[in-house]
């Protein structure tokens, strides 16, 4: 646990403090405070975001911090366009999950810049990293609906959006072709880098195991429908917590840390 | 047909397909402890080839019997596409060489390593040991030039002191490699400065006078200028060099001086007997060279003179195949679960309107 006392740390640290002020503002009841606050919270994220990219001279997706630093920057847009297009709701969780997210970049991963090794200058880096970190919250976003429908059967307040077992579903039909798009320009990437379309790392193991969960996640509301709304949502966090493990392995396992250990 | 297979049957082989798929993520939770290597014998065992196999049968029968698979696109898209990386993945598996040998005489090593010297060629491919031969190419790769490229403004320069049996050294002390970087050590010991960083360290004698320069002509030998001053007010200079650490020793202290490559380059010619016409290609990093069936990539180099490369060799039976897979797969899962998924409705009404 650190403090970062730079211009960096401030500005995650203001991000952080709105979205939390954002989120129990919400849970207040006072929807248009909350939702400027929610606004303002995630423009401190870009700018938080952007100063990183010109500070490193790179996207800054190389490292976990770096990586929580961008998740941080993608709760708003994805409120907004859940709502507008899936008719998916629950700001107030999006909020507590934006300060959640810029947590580990404030105070836990290191903000020390790197250099990019030779493996990451490949025009695959963005992309592949990119498309991983937004299906990353997408799914984080589906499992707080998951979460939502174990504990609050009655779904929603507001009628005109999907109940939470519906919603957990539309979020993990957004988030898995974006996922399995991940894997397979990681997978490309190595075959260019490393000469192995597949190379058994444990780090690529682990997003074989998230891709594997929530293909089976899909498989078995095929199966049942929504039967088994629970279990269906039991799946969805498990999802989460697969998710969490692959970020996180480089870090919780130096043993195996493979040819991903670049990323910690 | 498929409503002459009973409706319980096709839903078992769903639940089938279900249990395959979790029992997959087992046994890669299982291979993420093993390690890569261990994960990789575990995957090409023989049970691990049957499991894929069934696997494999297990979806194309999927989609002979479920009608809906074939009738949507998206659907019919995702499963082919995972087919077909199953087969192009068992096809390039080392059994799937071992057969292509022994049914069809193609002869080719999964994976290798070459050592390539620079300004020779070499036609060998090793095993990771470099022990045993794994296999003669048809043709030889001549090593022109070999490069490396630093980042030489994130360099750091490490200091170290031998104790007094000799046997034991520790850190203990580490600064930026840049000039003016001053490192006070205890109580015994001089101070440290950089006074100088050189790209490529180059002493040259004339008229019996030694000159130091910093050559611009092509080539790297990073090295560092030091000044020590002892406590005694003696001072001394020193040079630390990245590539010949055994050169960095000053009395107790030992250096090193850490640069990260940011590229290396091995300048390549594909030399085929008798063949007038040759290829080359600068493979680094990201970028390997595709020739004769194999993919030769930037694996590693030689650490202390930079004469020779390390070239990874990956045979590229199977590959296009699973990249067909790849773009079919992609592509079904964004056609269902997008524009027939969860996008529909909305484009829907945006062509009504």
């Amino acid at each position: 646990m650190e403090i970062k006392w730079t211009i960096q740390g401030g500005i995650i640290y203001a991000a952080l403090a709105t979205y939390l002020l954002a989120f129990v503002i919400a849970v207040l009841q006072r929807g248009k405070p909350a939702k400027a606050l929610y606004i303002i919270g995630f423009l401190l994220a870009v700018v938080s975001f952007i100063y990183r990219w010109l500070h490193v001279r790179h996207v800054p997706m190389q490292n976990l911090f770096e990586v929580f630093v961008t998740m941080g920057m993608l709760i708003y847009p994805l409120s907004v366009f859940s709502r507008k297009y899936l008719r998916v709701g629950v700001e107030a969780s999006d909020m507590l999950l934006g300060a959640v997210v810029l947590f580990p970049a404030g105070f836990i991963f290191s903000a020390e810049p790197q250099t990019l090794p030779p493996a990451l200058q490949c025009w695959l880096f963005a992309p592949h990293v990119a498309v991983y970190i937004i299906s990353y919250v997408i799914m984080a976003k589906a499992a707080v609906q998951a979460i939502g429908q174990l504990s609050l059967p009655s779904g929603p307040r507001d009628s005109s959006l999907v109940d939470y077992e519906m919603a957990t579903y539309h979020m993990i039909c957004l988030g898995f072709p974006l996922m399995t798009l991940g894997l397979v320009f990681g997978s490309w990437w190595g075959h260019l880098a490393w000469g192995d379309w597949w190379g058994w790392d444990p780090k690529e193991l682990w997003s074989l195991v998230t891709w594997l969960v929530y293909l089976g996640y899909l498989h078995f509301r095929y199966i049942y429908g929504r039967k088994y709304k629970r279990i269906n949502s039991i799946w969805a966090i498990v999802g989460l917590l697969a998710i969490l493990i692959t970020l996180l392995w480089v870090n919780l396992a130096k043993l195996f840390s493979g040819l991903h250990s670049y990323a910690t | 047909m498929t409503r002459d297979i009973p409706k319980k049957l096709r839903w078992f082989l769903a639940r089938i397909v279900l249990l395959w798929i979790m029992a997959l993520a087992v046994l890669a939770v299982i291979g993420a402890f093993r390690g890569a290597t261990r994960a990789r014998e575990l995957f090409n065992s023989f049970p691990m080839q049957i499991f894929w196999l069934v696997f494999t049968l297990l979806l194309t029968v999927g989609m002979l019997v479920f009608a809906r698979l074939r009738q949507k696109v998206g659907l019919l898209l995702i499963h082919a596409g995972c087919v077909l990386v199953l087969v192009g993945g068992m096809w390039g598996s080392d059994l799937g060489h071992q057969l292509q040998k022994q049914f069809w005489g193609i002869d080719k090593v999964p994976q290798g390593y070459m050592v390539v010297l620079e300004g020779k060629k070499a036609d060998k491919i090793m095993s990771g040991d470099f022990r045993k031969e794994l296999a003669q190419l048809p043709f030889s790769l001549r090593l022109h030039d070999f490069r490396l490229e630093y980042y030489h403004e994130q360099g750091k320069l490490l200091v170290y002191r031998q104790d007094k049996s000799g046997s034991q050294i520790d850190m203990i002390g580490k600064i930026p490699a840049r000039p003016g970087e001053v490192l006070q050590l205890d109580q015994g010991l001089p101070s440290l400065k950089v006074l100088r960083q050189f790209h490529n360290f180059r002493i040259t004698t004339e008229n019996g006078s030694r000159t130091i320069t910093d050559d611009a002509q092509a080539g790297e030998n990073p090295a560092l200028e030091l000044e020590l001053t002892w406590p005694d007010g003696n001072l001394q200079k020193s040079y630390v060099f990245e590539r010949f650490p055994k050169f960095n020793q000053v009395g107790p202290l030992h250096f090193r001086y850490i640069l990260m490559p940011k590229d290396y380059f091995s300048d390549l010619e594909v030399e085929v007997a008798g063949a007038p016409r040759t290829v080359r290609k600068m493979v680094e990093v990201n970028h390997p060279l595709h020739y004769g069936g194999y993919y030769f990539y930037q694996s590693d180099y030689d650490h202390q003179g930079g004469t020779y490369t390390v070239l990874s060799v990956t045979s590229d039976t199977g590959l296009g195949i699973v990249f067909g897979g790849y773009f079919l797969l992609c592509l079904g899962t964004f056609w269902h679960f997008w524009f027939s998924g969860i996008f529909k409705p909305r484009l829907q009404r945006i062509n009504s309107d």
